[in-house]
């Protein structure tokens, strides 16, 4: 019979970050919080800038820095400036792509600046973009 | 009243078979590296990068993945002379469950690196 283990705080015992799981294969261990996503948001920039939904992670603020460019500020700041992110965005007609800043200034632990642009690479605002960040929390 | 587990490994009943993370899957492979001549700032996963080219780069995984149908995310910078980067699957990658190989593309439709590139990965390891 399967068992469930109910639990509201989950922490390693030899070090509080670090518990060991078993991947989906069975043959493979690892860190999880090496897996878990530490940030996620959906946005818009089109009408104003805001999140799309309350159904976020780690995000403290959004804050609008000029067409095309959104600074994601940060609840809790990741332990070092180069952590893995992703992100995306588009409507199909504006061809859109999407890059991180590599300005210290705009990239910092407490803040990930995302930069939109249009089929002729010029920043553009879009009503819809996500991002996500991966790492340790400081 | 709020519970808290202290544990250092968690597993199925039987010990030994993955635990069910209730609607979580964790990421499987990530690193974040410079551009020209890439530098791995950070990586979980990975057992080697590889430059093949300008903008074109191979990520070995130090465990497989247990199909070539993973899927990956990745991004890049523009720097203010290159225009941005895009990301995509190499032109002519066969998949492999060992590796993942993308290049990227600048505003010219030239191959380009920028100046940081990270990428990301989730599936189920081998």
């Amino acid at each position: 019979m399967a068992s469930v283990l109910k639990v509201d705080d989950l922490r390693g015992n030899t070090a509080a970050g670090n518990i060991t799981i078993t991947d989906g294969g069975g043959n493979v261990t690892f860190a999880l919080t090496e897996g878990l996503t530490k940030t996620y948001v959906a946005y818009h920039t089109d009408s104003g800038t805001a999140q799309k939904s309350n159904d976020t992670l780690n995000v403290s603020s959004l804050t609008d820095q000029g067409v095309g460019q959104t600074d994601i500020n940060f609840t809790n700041n990741h332990s070092h400036l180069y952590y893995a992110s992703s992100d995306s965005g588009g409507d199909g007609a504006a061809g859109y792509s999407t890059w991180m800043s590599s300005d210290a200034l705009y990239h910092g632990t407490n803040v990930y600046r995302c930069a939109t642009g249009d089929a002729t690479f010029s920043s553009r605002d879009g009503d819809y973009h996500s991002m996500q960040t991966y790492g340790d929390l400081a | 009243m709020a519970s808290k587990l202290d544990v250092d490994e968690i597993a199925a009943k039987n010990g030994t078979s993955p635990v069910t993370l209730t609607k979580q899957s964790p990421s499987k492979f990530r690193v974040h590296h410079s551009g020209d001549t890439p530098t791995t700032n950070e990586s979980f996963n990975m057992s080697s990068l590889t430059e093949n080219g300008v903008g074109d780069y191979t990520y070995t995984f130090t465990n497989n993945f247990n199909t070539v149908h993973f899927s990956t995310v990745a991004t890049s910078t523009e720097d203010g002379t290159i225009g941005y980067v895009t990301m995509y699957y190499a032109r002519g990658y066969t998949r492999s469950a060992s590796n993942v190989r993308l290049q990227g593309i600048d505003q010219g439709s030239n191959y380009e690196d920028g100046a940081y590139t990270s990428a990301v990965a989730h599936g189920d390891l081998a």
